[in-house]
């Protein structure tokens, strides 16, 4: 199958844990939800509208780390808002929200690197989606802008390519993206190669359309930014020779 | 006229003794990563210097009082109303752009005998068909905030009418700056105090020795229609952008001096974007010496220069607009060509701007 390989690159990133309210946690990669949003975007579809289309049914999604990377706490003053009719500030006092945000190792000769991994069975979204990313500088968009999970976090896409990917059974390799965790069956840690900061996180994997949770999933995270020797039941084999798994429940 | 072009900006200042923006977590010390010693100021802190210079200089913004009073956004958006709906001209106008609510307007009007604007929306029959007339309502305010509101036409916001919630993103979006090197905060805090007859308050105020500071952004054309962001806009953008912080000379932010701005307008046909033009910069210095001035820092813009010139002979840049500090040199720093360059001192009209 073909799949579109490409880099969503940035200085600052906040991707919000859906369960917080007092303060704004950040996953440490953007979640399958976050991915589809990034490239409806790109494509032109309005807020909220690409839900069904977007669906586990029709796409599939990986994402791996790139550049090492940490978070950094900062308390935000945000406005205060109960109800609607205070969105213009009208609440005497402000929200202090502890935000964390997510920023390179090294903030200001670093940047972060998402690696992407998408598959769409409509030929028709995967030629439109090449065509906004094959230039040399940059890339194109229909809609908003490219960000890393916030509007303001603005980004930038490269390096997009076109790669031939197979599925595979059990398969025992350096998996080059996160993994679901109920698709590993051993990690392979003793004297490992490269090295290890693994994290477990719970994150959305689908929107129902009034934007709830539709499905969700724990994946395992090497924050260090380098693959992790697994074994595991479902993979997919790349025509670079690299070894990834989708996105799922 | 709205804009029909995309562009990625670039937005530079320095910090003298300043604190460009306090954590309010710690005692209000300047905004850290403290592992690299790299300073950081949120976009927020960067949208309220530019809307308190709109609001100095007599536009309305969203994010504010009405006659200094905080109000409800229903009690806003019913002043906004109200004053349109006097206003025989306006109304005429609005209607002359907007032939689907002229229609709506017609449809509803005629089931009511009254004969002003405010007395025919304000008349129980006009209102009777509460989905046309939320229809109608739902379209009548958007279009006022968008022509009152110029910190929306900018910056967005989520707002309600009749509790039906829509969320514009701006088409002006700015990232959080950070200091292009290592900085260094003022060792010995400055105690102030706050003098009562019968007792003080003595606290610490924390100040950067120095800082070269930058922020990027993009003004995003599609989101430019959604929110009605217009040339004129843009223009008063980037002088807030200077003139804001300029003004704001309270003793956190003295010694705070805006030094260039950079602009890339694409054509209108192109599509895209760069993306945050900080990474095309490299600003050296030796770790080993304290920073104090900009004269401590070697910047170089030769990957900026390259990306220019490969956008430009693809035809993908209209032009490269600049705005320089006009008495500190940094002008001769950076190799980039500018196509246009704009003087982001001068004089904003107070108020009343004709739009």
């Amino acid at each position: 199958m073909k799949i579109l390989n490409f880099h969503i690159r940035g200085k600052m990133a906040h991707f919000r844990r859906y369960y917080s309210n007092s303060s704004a946690l950040s996953y440490s990669i953007p979640p399958r939800t976050t991915i589809i949003g990034f490239i409806a975007g790109l494509l032109g579809y309005e807020r909220d509208s690409y839900y069904d289309e977007f669906a586990p049914a029709q796409c599939s999604v990986a994402v791996g780390i790139q550049s090492p990377q940490k978070k950094n706490i900062q308390t935000v003053s945000l406005l205060m808002i109960k109800s609607t009719n205070d969105l213009n500030g009208s609440q005497p006092f402000h929200s202090q929200t502890p935000t964390e945000i997510i920023t390179p190792v090294h903030l200001r000769h670093g940047f972060l690197d998402y690696e992407v991994w998408f598959h769409h069975q409509n030929q028709r979204i995967m030629d439109n989606l090449y065509a906004q990313l094959r230039l040399k500088y940059g890339y194109l968009t229909r809609g908003v802008s490219a960000a890393l999970g916030t509007a303001q976090h603005v980004g930038w896409v490269e390096d997009g390519k076109v790669l031939e990917g197979e599925e595979e059974g059990q398969a025992e390799a350096f998996i080059h993206s996160v993994i679901p965790v109920s698709n590993i069956s051993k990690l392979n840690l003793v004297n490992h190669e490269y090295e290890l900061h693994l994290q477990k996180e719970d994150m959305p994997i689908h929107f129902h359309n009034d934007r709830t949770i539709a499905s969700k999933g724990n994946f395992m995270i090497n924050a260090s930014a380098s693959p992790v020797h697994a074994t595991v039941h479902r993979a997919v084999r790349l025509s670079d020779e690299r070894i990834i798994t989708w996105m799922e429940a | 006229m709205i804009i029909n072009n995309n562009s990625d900006f670039l937005f530079a200042f320095e910090a003298n003794m300043s604190n460009p923006n306090g954590d309010p977590d710690q005692e209000n010390k300047p905004r850290m990563d403290y592992e690299t010693k790299t300073a950081l100021v949120s976009d927020a802190r960067r949208k309220r210097d530019c809307r308190n210079f709109f609001k100095a200089k007599g536009m309305p913004i969203f994010v504010d009082t009405l006659r200094e009073q905080k109000v409800t956004m229903e009690k806003m958006l019913e002043h906004y109303r109200n004053q349109w709906l006097t206003d025989d001209q306006k109304m005429m106008a609005l209607f002359d752009e907007n032939a689907e609510l002229k229609e709506l307007w017609e449809k509803l009007s005629k089931k009511s005998k009254k004969t002003t604007y405010l007395d025919v929306y304000q008349d129980k029959d006009f209102q009777k068909d509460k989905k046309e007339f939320g229809l109608f309502n739902n379209l009548f305010i958007t279009q006022l905030i968008q022509k009152e509101l110029i910190d929306i036409r900018l910056f967005g916001s989520a707002m309600a009418v009749d509790n039906v919630s829509r969320t514009f993103t701006g088409p002006v979006q700015i990232t959080w700056g950070y200091s292009m090197h290592p900085v260094d905060l003022v060792k010995s805090n400055t105690i102030s105090s706050i003098m009562n007859e019968d007792n003080s308050t003595f606290g610490k105020k924390h100040k950067l020795h120095y800082g070269l500071f930058m922020h990027s952004g993009t003004i995003n054309k599609l989101s430019a229609r959604l929110t009605g962001m217009t040339e004129q806009d843009r223009e008063l953008f980037r002088a807030s952008l200077v003139q804001g912080m300029l003004m704001n000379q309270t003793d956190s932010k003295q010694g705070q001096t805006p030094l260039f701005y950079l602009e890339i307008q694409y054509t209108p046909s192109f599509d895209g974007f760069l993306g945050d033009l900080r990474r095309f910069l490299k600003v050296g210095c030796n770790e080993q010496q304290p920073i104090r001035s900009f004269s401590d820092l070697s910047l170089d813009d030769s990957e900026l220069v390259e990306a220019v010139q490969y956008m430009k002979q693809a035809g993908y840049i209209d032009r490269v607009v600049g705005w320089f500090h006009p008495v500190l040199k940094v002008s001769n720093i950076l190799r980039v060509d500018i196509d246009q360059m704009v003087d982001l001192w001068a004089p904003v009209e107070l108020a009343g701007i004709d739009r």
